[in-house]
């Protein structure tokens, strides 16, 4: 226990925002299973990883072999990556699973099929995650209309202002001008750029305005989020 | 991230009012009495205590107790829930929620009296009984649906939906049970507790409830999909076990297809679940009206096939249409029974003609779809006879190529004073003793006509009053706000009742025979109830329009179809039973303002910066435009005879009326831009609503010289 908690205090202390290592996991739960989906080609396999893993998290949180600093995608990716040779490498004592070992890229895989799979599925987590809580926001406030904008501009890319503007106003019920409809679009891409700027803030250490910037980027976001930071 | 122990882990087990469950000689509870209540037996135990079967001495009824777990009562959290579990339920008064009698505490004991559900859960039936057939679980989860939409519609989430909360009664009829751990939507309500405990059972979990993340009414739809794939399966959506596994199932593995454990399921049931169990909130059904509407489709389906080959369905439930009930100003004629007709009728073979009073959106009766009309209260069913139409009196005979009528012209009689927004609406009362006016003031008004005295300020809407509709009866009126809808009594101005928690309704609608309310609802498209009683309302059907804004509403004669036209310019016609769309027209270019439906089938509409268009739907004939040149139109009204055109306004505040038989037309002026415009049923009078100031103004109608 003592272990145990000497080592979730070492996850919080490191990552303040992370308050539960399980509850993180399961945030990027889809992440985790396609970048297994795409190291472990045997489906049975997968799973007994997955149990794995999630069985390590729970009695010991993200327990870390090799020191990883800085990102939490990082340090997630390795546990991950290291949870599946460990399974491997226990099945391969009574079993042949080498040609499955020799499929597990290397910790620093940059580049390939597996990495970019976690970027994508890393970065449609945040995206989804930046939204929904655009949406919860909404819903809590109606007034602001911004997830109403954001969306309508996604839903209807050829549309002009004056078009937005009164399909806003009618699933809103107030009126709205095509200025009012500019600014409020404005200002949902802001809240929306902030929101994922924090999302990528909570998963680095001690988080500098570069480094976010350097993960913003590596995810693909940087110039989705460049024009509307505050 | 830990699990509280009153959380089961693999069979969800929770406090049910199972008949048959152990009944302990041991149990110091057994005869003794709680206030008015003496226990009988122990119905069965969970994780917040032990359920009782009582008979309450007062009334000699038996009743079902809650008796919350004597160690759980130092617990704040666990008392704030069981609270939480009475004020929710009590709130919801509908035949598929479970009814809460009393909450209250003596000796110690706080104990929950509701009605006892002697067919006991879903999850007692399957260990009981075995397997369901995919209509028995059809026909659960709809019931279930019934109930969640009244929930929601409260501003109540379950969060805990699953087999063993979804009860039955003697006569089968499902109820949701046990909200206990129900959230106000309208609260940033998370899936977790003040000590970090996820609530929920895991099996049954949305994502987002996984992830301890704040949840919303689409959250207890992704329940009911896992509980609908168990139920179909007999399995759960994904595999028990630990708690952790399971959650990381619901947020990342694939959406489980029911028909990969039993190929028999009808694809229809798996597109339901494997909508429902969507990872992302936005990719499930809208709402549970949503989600119900396509549940229905399939019972309709079987009931439809079963009736044709006259083969009974077996039924776990009462038919998911409750009648009418006897007594009311509405027809006696049952729901169940108006299905039959629709089943063994073939289509009339000609079209027949019908109106009632002008309104900004009047009658239809679309070209190319044959329906015959008789006059008489509740009677909608056709016949293949030609049938004379009989319109009501006074409203003036529809005109004809033959007898076109007379060019008309109006006179300024006097205004209404009272509104201070723009008027959204106005409305006559069938029989036309009433005119409603709807306005942007958040008041909807009440004039008695023809004087145009004010009768009554309806007051207590939440956001703009967009719309209001008279019942056939005159004697209820029913008004969209941007919260939902509300009833109130046209002779005494009171307000019956508020349905809130709909979000925004631009239009409300009665069926000819009052059976039924339809109302379009923005991007939730339609949404239909049937009418129980002058207030009541049971969750019919709905149907989805995608991304078109659902804006106006309106029943045919002979109330078997509803139009809905969107915002975009479009027509969909829907089965008024069914909720299925039957057909749709194709979209009139520029952005549809405002629409009226002439008699014959024909429809004004209005575009972004052009004039009016008279355009007949389901024909390949293209709009044909009745003026150019004059900017855009808000409002536009047939008259009673359907010879006359109303619309406008102009660039100066005027509008027109033109004769469509011989194109003349009379311009006439008001003060401010005009909204909104209807004629009288008899055609006598015409009013126009609008402009920034909320004038509403009535004019005599005049043959033109």
């Amino acid at each position: 226990m003592d272990q145990q908690n000497t080592h979730l205090n070492q996850i919080t202390t490191r990552w303040p925002l992370i308050t539960d290592p399980a509850q993180f996991v399961l945030r990027y739960a889809t992440a985790i299973r396609c970048y297994l989906a795409a190291i472990i080609r045997d489906p049975h396999d997968l799973e007994d990883v997955i149990q794995d893993f999630l069985a390590r998290v729970i009695e010991r949180g993200l327990v870390q072999e090799n020191a990883v600093r800085g990102r939490f995608r990082d340090y997630l990716k390795v546990s991950v990556r290291n949870a599946a040779l460990s399974h491997l490498r226990r099945r391969s004592d009574n079993q042949a699973a080498d040609g499955q070992l020799e499929t597990i890229p290397a910790e620093n895989d940059a580049g390939s099929a597996a990495d970019n799979e976690w970027i994508a599925e890393w970065r449609g987590t945040m995206l989804g995650q930046a939204l929904e809580k655009l949406e919860d926001q909404e819903r809590l406030a109606p007034a602001g209309r911004l997830y109403l904008t954001l969306t309508l501009a996604r839903d209807h890319p050829e549309a002009d202002s004056v078009t937005l503007a009164e399909l806003a106003a009618k699933k809103s019920g107030r009126p709205m001008t095509p200025e009012a409809f500019r600014k409020q679009l404005s200002r949902a891409r802001t809240v929306l750029a902030n929101l994922l700027v924090d999302e990528v803030r909570r998963t680095i250490e001690n988080a500098t305005p570069e480094q976010i910037d350097e993960e913003l980027a590596e995810l693909g976001l940087q110039e989705l989020v460049r024009p509307f930071r505050e | 991230m830990s699990m509280p122990d009153d959380q089961p882990v693999s069979n969800g087990s929770r406090p049910t009012t199972a008949d048959g469950g152990s009944s302990s000689k041991n149990d110091p509870l057994i005869g003794r009495e709680y206030g008015i209540y003496r226990i009988v037996r122990r119905l069965g135990s969970g994780g917040m205590g032990v359920v009782y079967e009582a008979l309450d001495t007062r009334l000699s009824r038996t009743v079902a107790i809650k008796m919350l777990a004597d160690e759980l009562t130092d617990n704040d959290d666990t008392l704030r829930r069981f609270e939480n579990e009475a004020r929710a339920t009590a709130r919801l008064n509908h035949p598929n929620v479970v009814t809460i009698h009393e909450f209250g505490h003596a000796e110690n004991h706080r104990f929950l009296v509701m009605e006892l559900m002697p067919g006991g859960s879903v999850q007692d039936h399957l260990r009981n009984h075995g397997s369901l057939s995919w209509e028995k679980a059809t026909a659960i989860i709809a019931g279930a649906c019934r109930g969640l939409a009244v929930a929601h519609e409260a501003g109540l989430i379950h969060r805990d939906i699953k087999p063993a909360n979804l009860l039955l009664s003697a006569d089968g009829t499902v109820k949701l049970g046990d909200f206990g751990l129900a959230r106000s939507v309208h609260r940033s309500n998370s899936g977790i507790t003040s000590t970090g405990h996820v609530l929920g059972t895991p099996a049954f979990m949305s994502p987002e409830q996984c992830r301890a993340e704040m949840l919303e009414p689409r959250s207890d739809l992704y329940s009911l999909g896992a509980t609908y794939y168990h139920l179909l399966t007999s399995r759960f959506p994904y595999p028990v076990g630990d708690p952790m596994q399971v959650m990381f199932s619901h947020c990342s593995a694939p959406v489980p297809d029911p028909r990969h454990v039993n190929k028999d399921i009808p694809d229809e049931c798996a597109a339901i679940v494997m909508k429902a169990m969507a990872k992302k909130r936005g990719d499930r059904h809208a709402d549970a009206m949503t989600m119900l509407a396509e549940l229905e489709q399939i019972l309709s389906a079987t009931l439809a096939l079963s009736a044709a080959v006259q083969t009974p369905v077996p039924r776990l439930v009462k038919p998911t249409i409750p009648p009418v009930p006897v007594g009311d100003d509405s027809p006696s004629l049952t729901i169940t029974d108006r299905r039959m007709p629709i089943i063994s009728e073939k289509p009339p073979a000609r079209r027949r003609f019908f109106m009632i009073g002008g309104s900004s959106v009047g009658i239809i009766l679309l070209a190319g779809i044959g329906y015959v009309v008789t006059r008489g209260k509740g009677k909608s069913e056709g016949t293949q006879e030609e049938q004379k139409p009989v319109p009501p009196d006074p409203v003036p005979p529809v005109v004809t190529a033959q007898n076109p009528g007379k060019a008309l012209t109006v006179v300024r009689r006097k205004s209404l004073p009272g509104h201070s927004g723009e008027i959204r609406t106005v409305r006559f009362s069938p029989d036309g003793k009433l005119l409603a006016t709807a306005g942007e003031d958040l008041h909807v008004r009440l004039w008695k006509m023809p004087e145009g005295t004010e009768h009554y300020v309806l007051n207590g809407h939440k956001g703009r009053a967009y719309c209001a509709a008279f019942a056939p009866d005159n004697r209820t009126v029913a008004t969209g706000d941007d919260q939902g809808i509300r009833f109130w009594g046209a002779t005494s101005g009171e307000q019956l009742r508020n349905v809130s928690g709909l979000g925004a309704i631009f239009d409300v609608a009665f069926s000819h025979d009052g059976n039924q309310l339809a109302a379009a609802k923005g991007y939730a498209g339609l949404v239909v109830w049937t009418r129980n009683g002058r207030v009541g309302l049971n969750p019919l059907h709905n149907a989805s329009l995608g991304n078109q804004l659902a804006v106006a509403i309106e029943y045919t004669a002979d109330d078997r179809s509803i139009d809905i036209v969107t915002f975009q310019g479009a027509i969909h016609r829907f089965d008024a039973i069914t909720g299925k769309e039957v057909d749709s027209v194709r979209r009139l270019r520029g952005i549809r303002i405002s629409t009226s439906y002439g008699p014959h089938g024909e429809l004004v509409a209005f575009g972004t910066g052009r004039g009016p268009m008279l355009w007949k739907p389901l024909t390949k004939e293209p709009p044909v435009s009745l003026a150019s040149g004059i900017g855009e139109m808000n409002a536009v009204a047939f008259s009673p005879d359907g010879g006359t055109l109303a619309y406008g306004p102009g660039s100066d505040g005027s509008f027109w009326l033109r004769h469509l038989a011989t194109k003349q037309e009379t311009r006439h002026r008001t003060d401010n831009f005009l909204r909104s415009v209807a004629f009288s049923p008899d055609g006598k009078t015409l009013v126009t609503g609008g402009g920034h100031e909320g004038e509403v103004i009535l004019w005599d109608v005049r043959e033109a010289d």
